[in-house]
């Protein structure tokens, strides 16, 4: 028969019923719904951890929403207007004074753009603490490496947008990065700016970049991350695999529908969210200089470089490891191994799954070296994080160079450790 | 002095501490010169880089020759006249 499909979702008669059946004949309404959300099993033990996850969709939605309405009003432009102000900074200040609630929508995107960085280390860090990124769920954790390298590359590109002294200078530091590479480096430099300096071309190209090329890319890797997750099965604290334990329906035993459960369960955390998120959207918006630098209230001015530059929190880190380099080796010099430094420092996440031996995933049986080296990382990447908003200076540069190794031997070193330390077996099945 | 002042390391602009010592919040044996904000590199009155710094050369010379005392031309450099 021609139209098997209708098999699939047989209506009761009514309106509903009838349009259901309409739709599952075409589209897989019903079976999208089961697989993700109503008929898709997560381990009955997620614990706060399991919050950030779904957090951090919220928070894309509202950058997203949020940036459509800024589009309408901001303007990528360099020229300076009549009153000798550049047109992308006079627009900005424009969103904020004249746009009715348009100091509301900006304040939730900049907000919005470090609570995103905060609830994805979250993210991540639950991803160390439990083996998330282990044996079956690389690709889960690729994919994930991947959303977060595309959200940096965001973060800056629409930080240029203000057109501010922050703005200006920060962009012209990141994209002479580039220049440090032998022979090309130069070149490739201007190629990226489309100027000798920071320009008119290099803001209306970051625009582009921030608010479609970006987002696209973003957009999907997140759709794959959640296929990945709900291929595999999601994790848990236990790191304990629930499909390996399923009842005579084929339901894990350890297992319970996401809907309604964990979407209930989230609402909580959204709530939670939501008030911190307000809080600092109304009350502390600029976060003391943190969220939104000082400096950036200035317009551009390519001429004068501002006394104390700093990059903005979410990236500090990587940028002390970049400071921390000093030693010129192999005829290259320091500014090279910098950069090399602090792209390893992000891209040597995705070497996780391949890193880890140890026999269990969750820090829960694991042993005390890895708790160790799991503590220092942490602390060490806060330290960076600190120093990387201060001046450099004599013993911030041994610290951070000091951090720098133990934040890499955390990575390098853990073939060796995950295998020697000691663990306890895992359970059969999730603790609680 | 005529030199490009963008910062030979990622290309800041360094700000001029013209007075000898601390005064300016530099240390106690500066001689006077330019210091980079960005990542602390300090440059000499000629535009030459100090060792142990970040930026890996002296700020560059652009072409240039006097017009006249009181002008000079940047772009271009004839030489001997």
């Amino acid at each position: 028969m021609a139209n098997t499909n209708f098999e699939k979702y047989k209506s009761d008669g009514s309106i509903q019923g009838n349009v259901l059946e309409w739709v599952d004949a075409r589209f897989p309404a019903t079976a999208m719904w089961k697989g993700h959300l109503s008929e898709y099993y997560a381990p009955k033990n997620f614990n706060f951890w399991y919050f950030f996850g779904s957090l951090a969709l919220l928070v894309l939605v509202i950058q997203i929403v949020t940036g459509i309405f800024l589009v309408m009003h901001y303007k990528p432009d360099a020229s300076l207007n009549a009153n000798g102000v550049p047109v992308a900074f006079a627009s900005v200040e424009y969103i904020m004074r004249d746009v009715p609630w348009g100091w509301l929508i900006r304040y939730m995107h900049s907000t919005g753009a470090s609570a995103f960085f905060i609830v994805v280390y979250l993210h991540m860090f639950r991803g160390l603490m439990y083996g998330s990124y282990r044996q079956p769920r690389e690709l889960t954790w690729l994919f994930g490496v991947g959303i977060f390298l595309c959200l940096m590359g965001e973060a800056f590109f629409g930080y240029l947008l203000p057109w501010g002294q922050m703005s200006f200078w920060g962009a012209q530091v990141i994209v002479n990065l580039f220049s440090a590479i032998p022979l090309i480096g130069e070149p490739l430099s201007i190629w990226l700016r489309g100027d000798f300096v920071i320009g008119d071309a290099t803001l209306n190209r970051f625009f582009s970049f921030h608010v479609i090329a970006f987002p696209l890319v973003i957009l999907g890797l997140v759709a794959a991350h959640i296929l990945a997750l709900h291929e595999t099965g999601s994790n848990n604290p236990d790191g304990v695999e629930i499909k390996a334990k399923k009842d005579a329906n084929g339901h894990p035993l350890d297992g319970i529908p996401f809907h309604p459960y964990y979407t209930v369960k989230d609402i909580v955390g959204v709530v939670v969210f939501l008030m911190a998120f307000s809080a600092i959207m109304f009350f502390a918006p600029e976060a003391g200089g943190y969220f939104l630098e000082y400096n950036n209230f200035y317009p551009a001015d390519p001429l004068k470089t501002p006394p104390h530059i700093a990059p903005v929190w979410y990236f500090t880190p990587y940028y002390s490891i970049l400071r921390a380099w000093v030693w010129p080796i192999f005829g290259l010099d320091a500014k090279f191994w910098g950069v090399v430094a602090m792209g390893a420092s992000v891209v040597i996440f995705a070497a996780l799954p391949w890193l880890d031996r140890s026999p269990v995933k969750s820090i829960r049986y694991r042993g005390p070296i890895y708790k160790t080296f799991l503590t220092l990382f942490v602390i060490s990447f806060f330290i960076l994080g600190y120093l990387g908003t201060q001046a450099p200076s004599y013993w911030g540069e041994k610290l951070s160079q000091v951090c720098s190794l133990i934040y890499f031997g955390f990575f390098l070193l853990m073939p060796w450790y995950s295998k020697v330390d000691k663990y306890r077996p895992a359970p059969d099945r999730v603790t609680k | 002095m005529v030199v490009v002042g963008i910062c030979t390391h990622l290309g800041c602009s360094p700000s001029s501490k013209f007075k000898e010592g601390a005064d300016e919040g530099m240390a106690a044996d500066w001689l006077g010169g330019f210091i980079c904000p960005c990542h602390g590199s300090t440059f000499d009155f000629a535009g030459r880089v100090f060792k142990s710094k970040p930026a890996p050369d002296n700020l560059p010379v652009p072409p240039h020759y006097y017009i006249a005392d009181g002008r000079i031309l940047i772009g271009e450099d004839k030489k001997g006249a």
